[in-house]
């Protein structure tokens, strides 16, 4: 188990989430290596997820309607079973509550696709008599095929509102996504920060030999100067990627001790920039 | 800004927002890059890596746990394959070899920020930072890091341990008594 140690609470409530400014080179070299389309029409999949769905469902449908239609006309007594099945999978179903036709002792055959709205008064045939048990599947079929018709273009509706809100809605949500996009592409120019070492060994052991500093962004009209503790400048330069080896202006090695360095710089909009910071000279 | 959208837009290639996720991300990414790779440029690379990971990924995210978490993990990842290719993952460097001396007048008097932790964390050995760092700050277990940095867990423990008590040696010459 982990302990809870001031140390590690420390580190970890501090860096877990702390942030560092990011090179913009490193967005530019990502972008080269991955694919982009640009600006794309967007919002489809959800939809497009529905549409499916609502498919899937609208086969089934069908098809468990065609299928005990086939089934039934063949008089199959299997059929029963998937009546049965049917029956408890809609969530809907009123093939129970539906009130028994009086009409027992003739076969009943629905008029499936002449009659798809109505729901109550079913036009019965008269037909071939048949075996009892046949006779109840059959009259189970046509209620069925009734209520699945009905319930399917409820579906539909259902559908075609869902895709009207969920259109909505993405509408929405995808116009504030682009303005957000809008707004931060206008913010490019990168805040310039200066980061400036506080230690500094020319002792040529291959390490911080050289004094640097670095930084983020952009900079113009750089001017940095470094003062000895006797307030005499020992280097000057405009460059903001300069290197000092720890010489003074006559190139005789500077004693160590407290050092200043000055820097003053202009960004990309033109406000001026002013770094200060006192490090030491070891050799 | 909604996040499953931006993922959802990021995965069709709108290139809008994979500057978008990687503005959003990005700094947070680079602080774990910093931590494990010590140097700046290379931390920098990693990043680069880590982002190209991401967005290549991005669609076998399944949306569930935190996506900042994900994108913690492929980060850290990718900065242990690199310490690895280095082979900076060498056990019982000595500890001498720290040579940035830390010491800053602003410290005692200010409240310690980020940066100068970072910086205490980049001055240890390759070893103890990256057991540091995955213990202490990105909460894997012993037996994780074990498995991750094929050492046994008794050196990620005594590694992590090692790491501890140098670090508390620099507050305290910080002057902060923790």
């Amino acid at each position: 188990m982990k302990d809870k140690d001031p140390i590690v609470d420390l580190f970890e409530s501090k860096l877990k989430n702390a942030e560092f400014k990011v090179d913009p080179s490193v967005w530019t070299n990502i972008a080269s290596q991955i694919p982009t389309v640009g600006t794309v029409t967007t919002g489809l999949s959800v939809i497009a997820k529905i549409t499916i769905a609502t498919g899937i469902i609208t086969a089934v449908v069908v098809t468990s309607v065609l299928l005990i239609n086939s089934k039934s006309e063949k008089k199959e007594l299997k059929s029963d079973k998937t009546i049965e099945i049917i029956q408890v999978e809609k969530t809907e179903d009123t093939v129970v509550d539906t009130p028994p036709i009086t009409n027992t002792e003739r076969t009943s055959e629905a008029p499936v696709g002449n009659d798809q709205q109505t729901e109550q008064p079913i036009v019965i045939d008269e037909q071939e008599n048949n075996t009892p048990v046949v006779l109840d599947i059959l009259e189970a079929d046509s209620f069925i095929n009734i209520d699945l018709l009905v319930e399917e273009k409820r579906l539909i509706d259902e559908y075609i509102e869902i895709e009207e809100t969920i259109l909505d809605k993405e509408k929405e949500v995808e116009s504030i996504v682009e303005e957000d996009l809008i707004a931060e592409s206008e913010l490019e120019v990168e805040k310039v920060e200066v980061t400036i070492p506080n230690v500094f060994t020319p002792n040529n052991d291959g390490q911080n030999d050289l004094y640097n500093i670095s930084y983020t962004g952009e900079m113009n009209d750089v001017s940095v100067v470094i003062f000895n503790s006797k307030g005499e400048i020992v280097y000057k330069t405009t460059d903001p990627d300069f290197n000092w080896n720890g010489r003074n202006m006559m190139d005789e090695p500077c004693p160590s001790g407290g050092y200043l360095l000055m820097l003053t710089a202009k960004d990309l909009r033109g406000n001026n920039i002013q770094e200060s910071r006192d490090f030491q000279l070891l050799r | 800004m909604n996040e499953d959208i931006l993922v959802k837009k990021c995965i069709e290639g709108d290139n809008r927002a994979q500057k978008k996720l990687f503005d959003l991300f990005a700094p947070k990414l680079f602080g774990v890059c910093l931590r494990y790779m010590k140097d700046h440029n290379l931390a920098q690379d990693t990043l680069q890596d880590g982002f190209v990971k991401i967005f290549t990924k991005l669609s076998d995210y399944n949306g569930k746990g935190s996506f900042e978490g994900w994108m913690r993990r492929i980060t850290v990842n990718t900065c242990l394959d690199q310490l690895r290719k280095d082979q900076k993952l060498k056990v019982n460097t000595p500890i001498d070899d720290v040579s940035f001396l830390v010491k800053d007048n602003h410290w005692i008097e200010e409240e310690l920020t980020a940066k100068d932790l970072l910086k205490l964390v980049e001055s240890l050995p390759d070893g103890y930072r990256v057991v540091f760092n995955m213990f202490a700050i990105e909460g894997y277990s012993h037996k994780e890091i074990a498995e991750q940095l094929n050492i046994s867990e008794n050196t990620s423990k005594s590694q992590f341990s090692r790491a501890k008590s140098h670090l508390r040696r620099k507050l305290i010459e910080l002057g902060i008594e923790r």
